[in-house]
């Protein structure tokens, strides 16, 4: 009988395991946030941006528990602007800065680009999906520019009630947000499917979607 | 074995109660930043307490073409903002004592057709985030017949945001200033893009034809109004319409202007003060920033109102107007699609296919090489810059029409492009195959040159891919050089005049882009242009 259970106990773990995912961050007691390296692809590197100036955008408070934070997102000067697109993320606590991010390339609005999918009823501002965890966790998902060649960066932030990091950053397109009664997730795809002029896929090596899922569990955000 | 199933049943118990109902974070768009519902509010109250209390009779109800909406009372509860480059906005729907439709006619198979659509009214607060100043402005939304007779619907005060999201709306906007009714702006959209705008206020000696483009871009339509001062009865008896129809000749001289309309209204007083006929006397100041309003009618001015264009667009970037002789505003074809049914698919409007019409010149085209004039002789491929043009715009048309508008299908933009402009095929294969033909084939060459000769070779109708291999075994990516004027970008981390392309990548329909748009930063140092030549 008890290696009826130990086995039963141990294919239910697996199939926990596989089904759950990879956690994306945790959040220590005090509310720290650890990151997952292996999650966080680093943009390529000009430093020449790290000195530009930028003009910011209309800011977004977004309230963890009871503290709040501006979210600024804003256009690097002298830099690539296609309209529609910002290149630095800021996080405000009152007048404090405590999170900035920079890359070359270009985020997108969220919504009202013509010809560019649109997620307006995921969000209720230009600038970001928010991903609600818990009482003390937000997500930010911030969707790159499609830039040909490559999927767009799904750049994903974590805040608590007194930390604020990049937990996420990949080349991943967004190919659907199913939100159903309590569960939330996010269907990615890591890579592009070329097409024939029949529609069909290529029939070459690699030439098929590369799925991958994040979602929301008991306050948690998992990726898998 | 029960033991085991009740295990079981535990385990599954807590997977499935491990999803809680996560905390309502979203954010609110309320956060004190450029430009709030209540700044908006407070300066809209501010403005309109000073004008009623010299008005008394409340906000006249003529104004441009009797588009302002009477005493109006805005809904802040339902306001929205969006924020584009430096310009911050409030929409704000608004219940007033007017109503408005407009009319076109046109005459088909011997007989007149009448299409009505509601205008949609609303008052949007602008914030120039550069200057910190301040406007506000009723927004006259009319929409295309087509349209309308699609969103029936659609709610345009949420639809179209001033700094904003437009949905697909086609059809023009008119902004008025809401005091005075002054035309600041109009902007005609198609399928939610602007296609051509014009701010009107500016020095005097541009005025007359920035009022002029105005009429054009608004174009044959007349409008009716009716007021309800209790009931809000709308019904048909209680509507009046304009005396006049707003036909689009527009080449004639002057005289052709209405009496409803301001352009002859100004009258120039010297001293850069030009009066308004309009209803209360207004000055508009010589350079357009402002003009002073008398609103008590005694002779002198009462306030001076600094004007701001309300559109998030530098207005030296509204796009020029081109007239669309072929663009029906009935069915949004271009050309006409809502003839009589097809003879062919027996539709209507058509379901074929869409013609070649871009391309009658092919009835004449030489057997050998497929072009008109024959190039069989000629020791390039060059075609001409306006074929290569209609050549980009169709292959996004069928790479869109087949296929949608979010897969990756650059390789086949690319080779229906080329199709349209040699009557030719390339290889049916992924773009990094493309590639490699290009690479290998003694029609194509590699340039290595500047920018601006790349640019300067498509407007001479060279056929030119830009193109990006990837090694690593994924998908690389190509789009073709297309004619046009440069545009300012960084490449390679320096900021550049970069060539326009059209490219069908992954959620990318564009006929004409700047090159920075279709390849990424960690990509352009390996972009390399193909030439058939």
């Amino acid at each position: 009988m008890r290696i009826l259970i130990i086995i039963a106990s141990l294919l239910l773990g697996s199939t926990v395991q596989a089904q759950t995912g990879t956690p994306v961050f945790e959040v220590g007691a005090n509310g720290t946030i650890a990151t997952n390296p292996a999650l966080i692809e680093p943009f390529y590197d000009i430093p020449k941006i790290k000195t530009l100036s930028y003009i910011s955008n209309n800011p977004v408070r977004i309230s963890v528990g009871k503290k709040d934070y501006d979210i600024k997102t804003g256009c690097l000067e002298q830099w690539d602007d296609f309209g529609y697109t910002f290149n630095v993320i800021t996080i405000y606590s009152g007048v404090q800065k405590i999170f900035e991010l920079r890359q070359p390339d270009n985020w997108r609005y969220t919504y009202g680009i013509p010809r560019k999918v649109s997620y307006r009823q995921y969000t209720d501002n230009q600038y970001f999906i928010p991903i609600a965890l818990s009482e003390k966790a937000v997500a930010l998902a911030f969707v790159g520019w499609p830039y040909g060649g490559d999927t767009s960066y799904l750049t994903i932030i974590a805040l608590t009630g007194s930390d604020a990091k990049l937990v996420f950053n990949k080349h991943m397109n967004i190919n659907a947000i199913i939100r159903s009664g309590n569960s939330y997730s996010l269907e990615l795809q890591a890579n592009i499917v070329e097409y024939g002029e029949d529609g069909k896929p290529f029939d070459t090596p690699n030439n098929v979607p590369d799925i991958h899922y994040l979602e929301v569990k008991d306050g948690l955000l998992y990726f898998r | 074995m029960k033991i085991v199933i009740k295990l079981f049943g535990i385990v599954l118990l807590m997977l499935v109660s491990c999803t809680r109902d996560p905390a309502d974070t979203r954010p609110r768009n309320e956060a004190p930043g450029a430009l709030s519902v209540e700044e908006a509010r407070r300066f809209f109250e501010d403005r309109a307490e000073r004008t009623f209390q010299l008005t008394r009779t409340g906000i006249h109800p003529r104004g441009f073409r009797g588009l302002n909406p009477g005493e109006f009372t805005p809904n802040w509860e339902k306001a929205l903002s969006s924020q584009y480059r430096k310009l911050a906005s409030i929409d704000v729907p608004i219940a007033s004592e007017c109503r408005f439709q407009a009319v076109r006619s046109r005459f088909r198979n011997g007989e007149a057709e009448i299409f009505r659509v509601d205008i949609t009214q609303k008052l949007v607060v602008v914030k120039d985030l550069a200057t910190d100043s301040l406007g506000c402005y009723i927004l006259t939304l009319i929409p295309d017949p087509y349209y309308a007779a699609r969103h029936k619907k659609t709610d345009l005060c949420e639809e179209f945001l001033n700094a904003g999201d437009k949905g697909e709306f086609s059809g023009v906007a008119i902004y008025t200033e809401p005091t005075s009714g002054i035309l600041i702006r109009v902007s005609r959209y198609r399928n939610g893009l602007k296609t051509a705008g014009v701010y009107v206020p500016g020095p005097p000696s541009e005025r007359k034809e920035r009022i002029r483009l105005a009429k054009k871009l608004i174009g044959s339509v007349r409008i009716g109004r009716t007021v309800s001062v209790s009931t809000r009865s709308w019904g048909e008896d209680d509507w009046w319409w304009d005396d006049d129809d707003y036909d689009d000749d527009y080449d004639n001289d002057d005289d052709d202007y209405d009496d409803n309309d301001i352009s002859d209204s100004w009258t120039d007083l010297g001293l850069g003060l030009f009066e308004d006929g309009c209803y209360h006397q207004t000055w508009l100041d010589e350079d357009g920033f402002g003009y002073w309003v008398d609103y008590d009618d005694d002779g002198h001015p009462d306030r001076y109102i600094h004007l701001l264009d309300p559109d998030p667009d530098d207005p030296t970037n509204d796009p020029p107007y081109e007239p669309d002789d072929d663009f029906c505003p009935f069915c949004g074809g271009s050309p006409c699609s809502c003839s009589d049914p097809c003879p062919i698919c027996g539709s209507d409007p058509c379901s074929c296919p869409e013609d070649d019409s871009s391309f009658n010149e092919t009835d004449n085209n030489c057997a050998q090489c497929g072009n008109n004039p024959c190039t069989c002789n000629q020791d390039t491929h060059k075609t001409t810059a306006g074929k290569l043009t209609s050549a980009a715009k169709k292959g996004v048309e069928i790479v869109t029409a087949k296929y949608g508008t979010v897969k990756a299908y650059c390789n086949q933009g690319v080779r229906e492009a080329f199709h349209a402009a040699f009557n030719k095929e390339l290889p049916n294969v992924n773009a990094n195959e493309l590639i490699k033909h290009m690479k290998n084939s003694s029609e194509w060459g590699k340039l290595n040159v500047s920018m601006s000769e790349i640019q300067n070779l498509a407007n001479q109708g060279h056929f030119i891919v830009a193109s990006w291999v990837n090694t690593s075994g994924g998908s690389g990516h190509v789009a073709l050089v297309v004619p046009g004027e440069m545009q300012g970008g960084t490449w390679c981390g320096e900021w550049i005049a970069l060539p326009v392309v059209m490219d069908t990548g992954a959620e990318c329909r564009e006929e004409s882009q700047k090159l920075s748009k279709s390849f990424g930063t960690n990509k352009h140092s390996q972009v390399e242009f193909y030439i058939y030549e």
